[in-house]
């Protein structure tokens, strides 16, 4: 490794990551662009701000309530562990698109310089944004832990350190699993179905390993929660199961003596260093092997005559750019993984230890409780809760990318090309329809009629918040991605479309629930509700209609 | 026919003006060459023609209708190759024809009739079932070319139409061009090639920092000139300032 070449990979991956040139440039030449991009730094904040606060909340009542038994280093360990995983799982398509399917890896690749060195300055430029999301699971328990219990000159040091380190270990993890990924799938024709099906294995199994490590031994989980209270250490080491770089940590932070502390930060850093040396050394054997040949070249095989007209197929215009907007989703695993795949993961993940009965729940006692009507408006806005978490519309004049010119040049009218990407959005959210069938038949008696009624309203009310999200995206396109993945996850239309879905969402379940609670007829609710988002679906097509046609025709690429 | 009066475009508030007080007129069944040197200003008005880029002032109207009031009008009536051979990479070849054709109101008759005679006449055949993903440079340029000539515009705009093609496609190009015009359609584009402007054009356009310099034939060119000389003589001594 030369340590020359990987600073200045490093600095170019950096700037090119968070803009900071054109912002820079922005700022020279007065361009009001500069505090633009203030302005949104500024939103981000505001946006987050009311979970920030339930976390905060969450952390020191948590700190409070384990005062004085010892135990109070577990919300550190919880927040390291929570940053961590997201790290790793959200590592994974980041680390794909930004190793593989960046715009500047042809050119890169041509110049002198080591596999190692290449993808060494990507990662840290992969580390440094995953910095913005470790940072608002890891602060607050350290500061909630620092100022109740134990706070000194060496506590926030170490802390420091600890940050900075936090995020290698996973990301070391989803840059080997994605570099062994790809050159073992580096096969031609099928190569992106491969990776895609490769994406779901490795968080499969992330998940799966997580919920092995923290279920409780069956039939004894009492015996076992007691053991885990009497041992000062032992909640802390129980949680840290799935991690235990966690376990370190902790050590390092709440550990009882200086000497422990600074060898519990000793062991994390090193450990840290270690597993970077590990991803430089594996880079250079696997980097470009999974980078460099296997690409596909058109065979331009003779064909069978009249294949041409089979083959075919004449459409309208607007069923043809939904059918464009699905395909290519389909066929570029980071939109698949981001976009479609999420639909079926986030459930699993939101829903999965409840399921299984992981902490002692049954969740047929829990669904009985229940009152029927909030099963049932629960399963509408699931379809919500869909809408905002698949970033298809959110996303989908960002991820047109530098070939929105040929949106702005084909003669079909902007409003037709919105309605063809609102189309595109509503024959995804159908893909929520199978897992309420399966949701009905493994565990909530939802009869066939509600079924229907629920994948009724809840398309109807995927369709405001589908409309919202095409808007923020069509008023404030990100076009000037590097690779797909920051189209997605460096887009803020992503961001704020879930924020405002969010909040539209948790106002119309509480209007719902207060309604029920007053004793108001749950047919009349269903209706008001079905009634509520047409309407405002409908004003939002509306206001894309006054908006679509100046700014297809004002975005300047 | 392409009407252009008074055409201006600037960046960086006025700083860096890219075209100015552009006036042209092309006429149906004329080849017409936009040449001038890099960042002379012929992609910028290229992309106000095709409604890419609003202009500061001044107007483009092509077959009587203004770019900026009745732009999907003008769409209809133009094919547009861009400077860059980007297109949707995920897509088949045929998927991107067929969106084109959707997109056009191109009827499945006629877009099996013209996609037969560009596909066969560009080699483009057997590829046209691949991914564009697995094109070379010059296919990429192709499908776009193909792409853009399905709904048999009257008015065909190319930004350097010939980089990047082989000399057998460069070649079905050209032929392509000479019977668009018999048709009474206009080829308008802009190239560095300057012995094809000389070669094939009825008439060169030669913009240098954002104003139409030189406007005409060949031989009204020459006139103008010092001395009688080649396209590239004239090219160099108009715009060596």
């Amino acid at each position: 490794m030369r340590w020359g070449c990987f600073w200045n990979l490093v600095k170019l991956n950096v700037k090119i990551t968070f803009g900071l040139s054109a912002w820079l440039y922005y700022f020279r030449k007065k361009d009001r662009r500069f505090w633009g991009g203030l302005g949104i730094f500024a939103v981000i904040l505001i946006s987050i701000a009311p979970l920030f606060y339930l976390y905060l909340r969450l952390v020191q009542e948590t700190t409070q309530s384990l005062a004085g038994t010892g135990m109070e280093g577990v919300v550190i360990t919880s927040g390291v562990i929570l940053a961590s995983i997201l790290v790793l799982v959200l590592g994974i398509a980041y680390v794909i698109s930004a190793f593989y399917f960046a715009n500047d890896l042809d050119f890169m690749v041509s110049l002198p310089f080591r596999p190692a060195e290449i993808l060494g300055g990507k990662y840290v430029g992969v580390l440094v944004s995953e910095y913005l999301t470790i940072a608002p699971f890891f602060i607050p328990p350290v500061i909630i832990y620092g100022l109740n219990v134990s706070g000194g000159f060496f506590y926030w040091v170490f802390a420091m350190v600890i940050f900075l380190f936090l995020p290698v270990i996973p990301l070391v993890f989803a840059s080997l699993g994605v570099m062994i990924l790809m050159s073992l799938t580096n096969l031609g024709r099928r190569k992106d179905f491969l990776r895609f099906l490769g994406m779901i294995l490795i968080l499969v199994i992330v998940l799966g390993a997580n919920f092995y490590l923290t279920r409780l031994p069956e039939g004894q989980e009492m015996e076992f929660i007691m053991g885990i209270m009497e041992d000062p250490d032992g909640l802390i080491a129980f949680t840290g199961r799935v991690y235990p770089p966690s376990i370190w940590i902790t050590r390092a932070l709440a550990g009882q003596t200086l000497g422990l502390r600074f060898v519990n930060l000793l062991l994390f850093s090193g450990i840290s260093i270690l597993g970077f040396a590990v991803l430089m050394i594996g880079a250079d054997r696997l980097f470009f092997q999974g980078l460099i040949g296997g690409q596909e070249v058109s065979a331009g095989k003779i064909v069978k005559p009249g294949l041409l007209e089979k083959k075919m197929k004449a459409r309208h215009p607007i069923v043809s750019i939904a059918i464009r907007e699905i395909k290519i989703l389909i066929r570029v695993p980071i939109y698949l993984f981001n976009s479609v795949f999420i639909l079926v993961i986030a459930p699993i993940a939101l829903f999965f230890p409840l399921l299984m009965g992981t902490g002692g729940v049954n969740v047929d006692e829990y669904i009985g409780v229940v009152e029927h009507e909030l099963l049932i408006l629960g399963g509408i806005g699931f379809f919500g809760l869909m809408a905002l978490f698949g970033p298809a519309l959110s996303s989908s004049i960002s991820r047109e990318g530098k070939l929105f010119r040929i949106s702005q040049v084909i003669p079909v009218h902007p409003n037709k090309q919105i309605l063809g990407k609102m189309l595109s959005g509503f024959l995804i959210s159908l893909l929520v329809i199978p897992l309420i069938f399966l949701a009905a038949i493994l565990y909530i008696p939802w009869s066939l009629g509600e079924i229907i009624l629920i994948s009724f309203l809840g398309i109807l009310l995927a369709f405001p918040l589908m409309g919202f999200s095409l808007f923020l995206d069509l008023i404030r396109p990100y076009f000037t991605w590097q690779n797909p993945q920051q189209a997605i996850k460096q887009n803020t239309n992503v961001l704020f479309s879930m924020v405002g879905g969010f909040l539209f969402l948790g106002a119309l379940g509480w209007g719902a629930f207060k309604l029920l609670e007053i004793g108001f007829n749950p047919g009349w609710i269903y209706f008001l509700l079905g009634l509520f988002t047409l309407i405002m679906g409908t004003v939002i097509i509306v206001i894309l209609f006054r908006v679509a046609p100046d700014r297809y025709q004002k975005i300047s690429l | 026919m392409i009407s252009i009066k008074e055409l201006s475009k600037s960046y960086n508030r006025g700083e860096i003006k890219a075209v100015e007080n552009l006036n042209l007129e092309v006429k149906p069944g004329e080849i017409f060459g936009f040449l001038g040197p890099n960042g002379a200003g012929k992609t910028t008005t290229i992309k106000m023609m095709v409604g890419l880029l609003k202009p500061d002032q001044g107007s483009v109207s092509i077959g009587g209708f203004d770019i900026k009031n009745d732009p999907l009008e003008v769409k209809k009536r133009i094919g547009f190759v861009p400077d860059q051979p980007e297109v949707y990479e995920k897509l088949t070849g045929l998927e991107y024809l067929d969106f084109m054709a959707d997109t056009y109101g191109v009827s499945r008759e006629k877009r099996l009739e013209r996609m037969e005679e560009l596909l066969e006449k560009f080699q483009m055949e057997n590829a046209v079932f691949d991914l564009i993903q697995s094109y070379s440079h010059g296919m990429r340029q192709k499908i776009i070319l193909i792409g853009s000539l399905l709904h048999d515009p009257e008015v065909i705009i190319m930004d350097e139409p010939l980089t990047g093609l082989d000399p057998k496609s460069s070649h079905a190009l050209k032929e392509m061009m000479r019977e668009k015009c018999q048709e009474g359609k206009i080829m308008f584009f802009s190239t560095h090639v300057l012995e094809v402007a000389e070669k094939f054009c009825h008439r060169v356009g030669i913009i240098n920092k954002g104003e139409l310099i030189a406007l005409g034939t060949l031989g009204e060119l020459q006139n103008q000139a010092k001395r009688k000389s080649s396209l590239e003589n004239i090219f160099l001594e108009l715009t060596k300032s």
